[in-house]
C-alpha cells in the first residue's frame, strides 16, 4: 500500500488534473467576476464543448483527412461553437434578467445543467464515446515512474492557456472594465464601459476555455452527456481560491487535484469526490473569503 | 442642450417616481434641481443618463433629447461617450480599484484610448489625487473620493455634467472646494452643468436658472434673483422666516398649504 514510487506518481496525476481544474475554474471566476452569478451550468457547458469537438472531429475523419487537418479544423470550429454557445446563454438567458439580483440568475445556471444534460443525450445519445485524443496516449517512465504522456502534455497546454487568458484580461484596459463591472454595473456603464459587452466576453471566454477543458478531459474520462460532473470538483476549487480570484483558482486547482489523488490513494476512489469538500469546509470556517478572494473595503 | 418633456418613470412598474417632469437645460449654464428626499431629482438624472433599467425602472411617457437628439434605445456607455458625464450619489467610485485604474476604466469615454495628458489632466486639476493615484481608492477621505468621482467623469471631456449632490456627506471647507471647481469647470472648460441639490443655499449661489421639485413634479422654477424673491421658497428653502410671530400650529409644514400645491 505505502509505496513511495505509487505516491509520487499519484501526486503528479493530482497535480496534472490539477492544471485541468485552473482552466475550468478560469471560465467560472470570470463570469463571477464579471456578473456576480456563479455558473453552475459551467461542467455542462465543457460536456457540449467536448461533443462539438467529437462532431467536428468525426465528419473530418469520415472525410478520410490526415490527423493534422482534423486538429487545424475542428479546434477552432469547436471554439467558435462554443463561443456562440455563450452568447446564446447570455443574451436569451442572462441579459434579460439584467438588473436584478444575482440570485435568480443563478437559479437559471442550475436549470440550464439539465437543459443541457438533456439535449446532448437526445442529439449524441447517453452512451460513452472516446473522441480523437489531441495527444498520444503513451506512457513514459522516468526511472520507474510512469508518466501518462497525454496528461502531461494537457496540463502543458491548459496552463498556457491559463497564464495567456489571465495576463491579457487582467493586466490590461479590459480587464479594469471588467472589474469595474463588477463592482457596480450602472456606474461602469456611466464610465463609457459597454457592460452587455464585458457579459458577452466574459462568457464567450468561459465556454471557449471550458471547451478545450472538455476537449483535454474527454480522452481521458471517456464522454458521456455526465462529463459536467467535473464541475462538482471545480465548484470546491473556486470556492477555495475564493470566487473571484484568478491566482486563487490556480493554487486551489492544484491542492484540489492533488488532494483528491490522495485520497483515492489512500481511502480509495469512492472519496474522491467527498475529500475535497471537507477541506473547503475547513478553510473557510477560518478564512471565508478563501484562499486569495477580495476583501470588502469598509472606509471607516 | 437638453430638454426633457412630460417625463414619467415608474419603479418595479408600480411606484411612480416622476410625474410629468419638463425642464431645458441651455448650453454653457448650471440649472439645479432642488428638492426634499423623495422628490425624484436623482430619478430625473438616472432617467437622463439611461440607467434606469440597472435599477428595474422604467420610463413611460415623455422625451429626452440631448443636443436634438433622443436619448431613448441609446444605451448608457453609448451617451457617456456622446458627451454626458454624471457623478452620482455617494460617489460610487470603484472601491477596490486604484485611484489610477478608476481613471482608467473612466478612460472608456473617450473616443480614443486615453494618452498620458488626459490623466495629467485630471492629476492638474486634483492635486491631492496624484500623490495617492497607487492607493486602493476605498480607502481615500470623503472629499478625495468625491475628487476622484469627478475626475472620472471629467475625463472623457463631456459637454454636459450631470451632478447629484456633490456636498454630500462633506465637510463645509470640502464642500466649498468642490463648488469652486464646479464653477471653474462651466467657466473654463464651458461644460453645462445639472446640479442636483439638497442645500439650498448652495444651489443659489452657484446656479443660473433653479428647478424645485416636490413628489415628483416640478412645482417652481425661474431665475435665481426671481426665486430668492418669493416668500414661499424663502420660508421652505433658504430657511428665512417673517419677522411676525406664529402659531407653532402654523409652522408645522404638512398642515400648511403650500400655494403652488393648490
Amino acid at each position: 500500500m505505502f509505496d513511495p514510487i505509487f505516491l509520487i506518481e499519484n501526486s503528479i496525476t493530482g497535480l496534472f488534473s490539477g492544471g485541468i481544474y485552473a482552466l475550468i475554474g478560469l471560465g467560472v471566476v470570470f463570469i463571477f467576476r464579471a456578473t456576480k452569478v456563479f455558473n453552475f451550468a459551467h461542467g455542462a457547458v465543457i460536456m457540449i464543448g467536448a461533443y462539438f469537438y467529437l462532431t467536428f472531429s468525426e465528419i473530418l475523419i469520415s472525410f478520410g483527412s490526415p490527423n493534422w487537418l482534423v486538429f487545424l479544423i475542428s479546434l477552432p470550429a469547436t471554439f467558435v461553437s462554443s463561443a456562440l454557445l455563450g452568447m446564446i446563454i447570455e443574451k436569451f438567458l442572462m441579459r434579460p434578467m439584467m438588473g436584478q439580483h444575482p440570485f435568480p440568475l443563478i437559479m437559471i445556471t442550475i436549470g440550464l445543467i439539465s437543459v443541457l444534460e438533456g439535449l446532448s443525450a437526445m442529439i449524441w445519445t447517453p452512451a460513452a464515446q472516446y473522441p480523437k485524443p489531441l495527444f498520444p496516449l503513451d506512457i513514459d517512465f522516468i526511472g520507474s515512474l510512469a508518466i501518462n504522456r497525454q496528461m502531461l502534455f494537457s496540463f502543458i497546454v491548459a496552463i498556457i492557456i491559463f497564464l495567456i487568458i489571465s495576463i491579457i484580461f487582467v493586466r490590461s484596459k479590459s480587464g479594469v472594465a471588467i472589474r469595474a463591472t463588477a463592482t457596480d454595473q450602472s456606474t461602469a456603464a456611466l464610465m463609457g464601459i459597454n457592460v452587455s459587452g464585458v457579459f458577452s466576453i466574459s462568457w464567450i471566454i468561459a465556454c471557449v476555455t471550458g471547451s478545450l477543458a472538455g476537449i483535454l478531459l474527454s480522452p481521458i474520462n471517456s464522454l458521456t452527456p455526465s462529463l459536467g460532473i467535473v464541475g462538482l470538483s471545480v465548484i470546491s476549487v473556486v470556492i477555495l481560491g475564493g470566487l473571484d480570484s484568478i491566482i486563487g483558482v490556480l493554487i486551489a486547482a492544484f491542492i484540489i487535484g492533488w488532494v483528491e489523488s490522495m485520497a483515492s490513494h489512500f481511502l480509495g476512489g469512492q472519496y474522491k469526490e467527498i475529500v475535497p469538500y471537507v477541506i473547503v469546509l475547513l478553510i473557510i470556517i477560518f478564512k471565508p473569503h478563501g484562499l486569495m478572494g477580495t476583501h470588502q473595503i469598509d472606509r471607516l | 442642450m437638453l430638454k426633457v418633456s412630460n417625463l414619467n418613470v415608474y419603479y418595479h412598474r408600480v411606484i411612480q417616481a416622476l410625474k410629468g417632469v419638463s425642464f431645458e437645460i441651455p448650453d454653457g449654464k448650471i440649472i439645479s434641481l432642488l428638492g426634499s428626499n423623495g422628490a425624484g431629482k436623482s430619478t430625473a438624472l438616472n432617467a437622463i443618463s439611461n440607467i434606469l433599467s440597472f435599477q428595474n425602472g422604467e420610463i413611460t411617457e415623455g422625451k429626452i433629447e440631448f443636443n436634438g437628439n433622443s436619448t431613448f434605445g441609446k444605451s448608457a456607455d453609448k451617451l457617456v461617450k456622446s458627451g454626458m458625464a454624471y457623478v452620482r450619489e455617494g460617489r460610487k467610485i470603484f472601491s477596490d480599484l486604484t485611484v489610477n485604474e478608476n481613471l482608467v476604466a473612466a478612460s472608456y469615454a473617450l473616443e480614443k484610448s486615453a494618452k498620458k495628458n488626459d490623466y495629467e489632466q485630471v492629476y492638474d486639476l486634483f492635486k491631492p489625487l496624484y500623490s495617492r493615484r497607487k492607493e486602493v481608492a476605498g480607502y481615500l477621505s470623503g472629499g478625495e473620493q468625491q475628487m476622484l468621482a469627478f475626475g472620472r467623469a471629467l475625463l472623457g471631456n463631456p459637454k454636459l455634467l450631470l451632478m447629484d449632490e456633490p456636498s454630500l456627506g462633506l465637510a463645509p471647507v470640502m464642500v466649498g472646494e468642490i463648488f469652486k471647481i464646479i464653477s471653474k469647470i462651466n467657466k473654463n472648460l464651458n461644460t453645462t452643468i445639472l446640479l442636483v441639490e439638497q442645500n439650498a443655499n448652495l444651489a443659489f449661489k452657484f446656479s443660473d436658472y433653479i428647478y424645485i421639485m416636490e413628489s415628483g413634479k416640478i412645482v417652481i422654477e425661474g431665475k435665481v434673483d426671481k426665486l430668492r424673491k418669493d416668500s414661499d421658497v424663502q420660508e421652505f428653502y433658504l430657511g428665512v422666516g417673517n419677522d411676525s410671530y406664529k402659531s407653532y400650529r402654523d409652522i408645522k409644514h404638512y398642515k400648511r398649504r403650500k400655494r403652488w400645491l393648490s
